[in-house]
């Protein structure tokens, strides 16, 4: 039996576009960006992307890969003309699994950051699927976190619970410093 | 006080690199963060260690419990 399906030509409009950020910013170390927007850093306390999220693309992926040179947290913010937000805004409701460990609910909002998932000196990924963050509403977000060595997993629904628009986004640790990459796509509206 | 941010641009980045140092301030909110993210792993694994001490007084281990249907 053929089975028609019908498809919207999307043309160049299709699937996700690359983003460069406009500029990088790190709390030590080295940090470096290409031409096809992947965001290269070493050795940084911090690094920051600006000028990523535009009114061109309503929704985003974000890909990191990173490894900690210590003990220590991994945290994200938004961030406005070249600054992070740091008002009281960031909700985590989710859920933590480690190897050794049982499911664990995970519940807090109205903090200033989102605290993700601690890694010692192993790899670490985040996977974020950002809604809005340009636009000046209540956003809705998901993070995926996963530790290389200790198996701990967590998945966690991050909303933004104000209309402050942003337009970058930083990674931080608590303690030490993160190496690794950043690449920022944009779902074509 | 915020410090100046410092272009630290390297050969081969396409957009410009800025160091931008943390302030006092900043590192001690950090800190704390961190200091409370711990202390709420050990919450986490004190109440499962509690959780299985009393598994043991039962007489099960934490096999046999996943393996109890509800």
């Amino acid at each position: 039996m053929t089975r028609s399906r019908q498809t919207a030509d999307w043309g160049s409009r299709a699937g996700l576009a690359k983003i460069v950020p406009s500029s990088v910013a790190v709390g030590s170390g080295t940090g470096s960006a290409d031409s096809l927007g992947t965001v290269t850093f070493s050795g940084a306390s911090s690094v920051s992307l600006n000028g990523i999220f535009t009114s061109t693309y309503e929704n985003y992926k974000i890909k990191v890969i990173l490894t900690t040179s210590g003990n220590a947290t991994v945290s994200a913010r938004y961030r406005a003309s070249n600054s992070d937000i740091t008002s009281a805004n960031y909700d985590l409701y989710g859920f933590y699994v480690g190897y050794s460990s049982a499911l664990t609910r995970v519940s807090s909002n109205g903090q200033t950051q989102w605290g993700l998932l601690s890694l010692n000196t192993n790899k670490g990924t985040f996977d974020f699927e950002l809604s809005q963050p340009n636009a000046a509403v209540f956003k809705i977000n998901f993070v995926k976190c996963y530790s290389s060595s200790s198996g701990d997993q967590v998945d966690y629904a991050i909303p933004f619970s104000t209309g402050t628009v942003a337009d970058g986004l930083s990674i931080y640790v608590n303690t030490g410093t993160i190496s690794g990459t950043i690449r920022v796509l944009g779902y074509n509206n | 006080m915020p410090k100046e941010p410092i272009e630290i641009t390297p050969a081969g980045s396409v957009v410009p690199v800025y160091l931008e140092e943390p302030t006092a301030e900043e590192l001690a909110e950090r800190q704390a963060e961190h200091e409370a993210a711990e202390a709420a792993k050990a919450a986490k694994e004190a109440t499962r260690e509690s959780a299985l001490a009393k598994l043991a007084k039962l007489g099960l281990t934490e096999e046999e419990l996943a393996t109890l249907s509800v």
